[in-house]
């Protein structure tokens, strides 16, 4: 998250703020091909999560906890096959809903803005009519 | 999202309904979300100006250039004149020429700024024209509400500009631009109608040529100050004879004379037959 300035980081939620950071460290370790130390952060990292996530990521933890063990070999294939659970539930739980969906392109005409305003201001001339009719009354 | 929710067109409905005022930029020289020609002049700031303009009053082309076109701030300030009858737009064209970005923002300036801030009942809609947002006065640069791109001829995005708190420098607001819409790239803006533009082009003409003499005045002192203009003879005053004493100022050595003989040579170019 270097490339950020500071300004910018702080409209992000802290723990948006958070999360990014893990991945991005974890994404470092493995393109180093660090596998056991991206394998502790990943394993470090399932504790901060939702309880919801954390519940059906129940057995790769167990999993993790015996490769940090040393009671099983921590392979690249498993390390990516829990990463892979971990991000979908991420993705699902809605944590990269805003970085998806905005902005969003939204298009309009010359003509819909003549509309709009036509009929605001028509409709502020009625309101004034009718109140000016009820004080009459 | 903020922009989302709402359009440019309600932000101008609820200006023209109830009592606000929103400035709105038109530039073309700055790239935001769509990929722009980047050009600063000809893509149609003026065209575009002027069919929002008349959209925006419900009135005609001819009316929007006899009523709603100003050219520099004084015609600016002559639509905001305390007691006149509501506008709804009107249009600044060219505002980098009259009220451009200099460090020393001339009064007359900040004080139209201020006054378009305190007086919202005389216009609801203010249109400045630009290249971009660095090429007009700070003071009016601070007014600015929504920034109108346009992309490319016929095309343009809005962005709303929205301040917000840094904590950590908490006297200083950070600007942000917020996406709000553009023009469906399936129906764009057209050009203006032929005769409205050749009308458009003599009452720009006309505006120019108010500003020339001055230009061409200010760059002929320019020249002669910085000794560029052609010497002749007939530029040097006639010869007078007197004593005069030398004294420092700043690095430079300067012939300090009396008032009423100074300020009948200043900036003129004299000859000297110095005799200690």
């Amino acid at each position: 998250m270097s490339y950020r300035s500071k300004n910018q980081n702080q409209f992000l939620h802290p723990f948006t703020f958070f999360i990014v950071s893990a991945i991005t460290e974890i994404y470092e370790t493995m393109k180093a091909d660090m596998t056991t130390r991206a394998t502790k952060k990943l394993y470090f990292f399932l504790y901060f999560l939702d309880p919801v996530i954390k519940k059906v990521l129940a057995p790769e933890l167990a999993k993790m906890d015996n490769m940090l063990k040393g009671m099983s070999k921590v392979t690249r294939e498993d390390f990516l096959g829990i990463l892979d659970k971990i991000m979908t539930s991420l993705h699902v739980a809605g944590y990269f809903a805003a970085a998806k969906w905005g902005p969003t392109t939204k298009t309009t005409t010359l003509k819909e803005l003549e509309m709009k305003i036509r009929e605001a201001v028509y409709e502020k001339e009625k309101r004034e009519e009718s109140e000016n009719k009820d004080a009459g009354d | 999202m903020p922009g989302i929710e709402r359009d440019l067109a309600d932000f101008l409905a609820e200006a023209i309904t109830n009592d606000y005022l929103l400035c709105i930029l038109v530039s073309s020289y700055t790239q935001a979300k769509v990929k722009t020609h980047n050009l600063p002049f000809g893509l149609g700031k003026t065209t575009l100006s002027m069919h929002l303009c008349k959209d925006i009053n419900m009135k005609s082309y001819d009316w929007v250039l006899d009523n709603a076109m100003d050219y520099n701030a004084y015609q600016v300030a002559l639509k905001l004149e305390p007691g006149r009858e509501r506008m709804n737009a009107t249009v600044w064209d060219d505002v980098q020429s009259t009220a451009p970005a200099v460090q020393g923002v001339p009064i007359a300036i900040r004080k139209l700024a201020n006054f378009i801030s305190v007086d919202r009942p005389e216009l609801a809609c203010l249109i400045m024209n630009a290249p971009n947002m660095n090429a007009i006065s700070s003071p009016l640069r601070k007014l600015v509400t929504f920034e109108i791109i346009v992309v490319q001829r016929g095309l343009y995005e809005v962005q709303k500009i929205s301040y917000h708190k840094n904590f950590k420098n908490p006297l200083q607001d950070i600007a942000r631009l917020d996406y709000m819409e553009e023009l469906c790239k399936d129906n764009p803006f057209p050009p203006l109608p032929k005769r409205i533009e050749m009308k458009y082009r003599a009452w720009r003409i006309k505006q120019k040529l108010q500003l020339y003499p001055g230009l061409l005045d200010e760059l002929e002192k320019y020249v002669k100050f910085r000794d560029w203009a052609p010497k002749n003879d007939d530029d040097i005053a006639e010869v007078l004879s007197m004593s005069a004493e030398i004294v420092k100022s700043g690095r430079d050595y300067v012939i300090k004379l009396p008032n009423a003989v100074g300020s009948q040579l200043h900036r003129q170019r004299v000859k000297l037959t110095v005799q200690a």
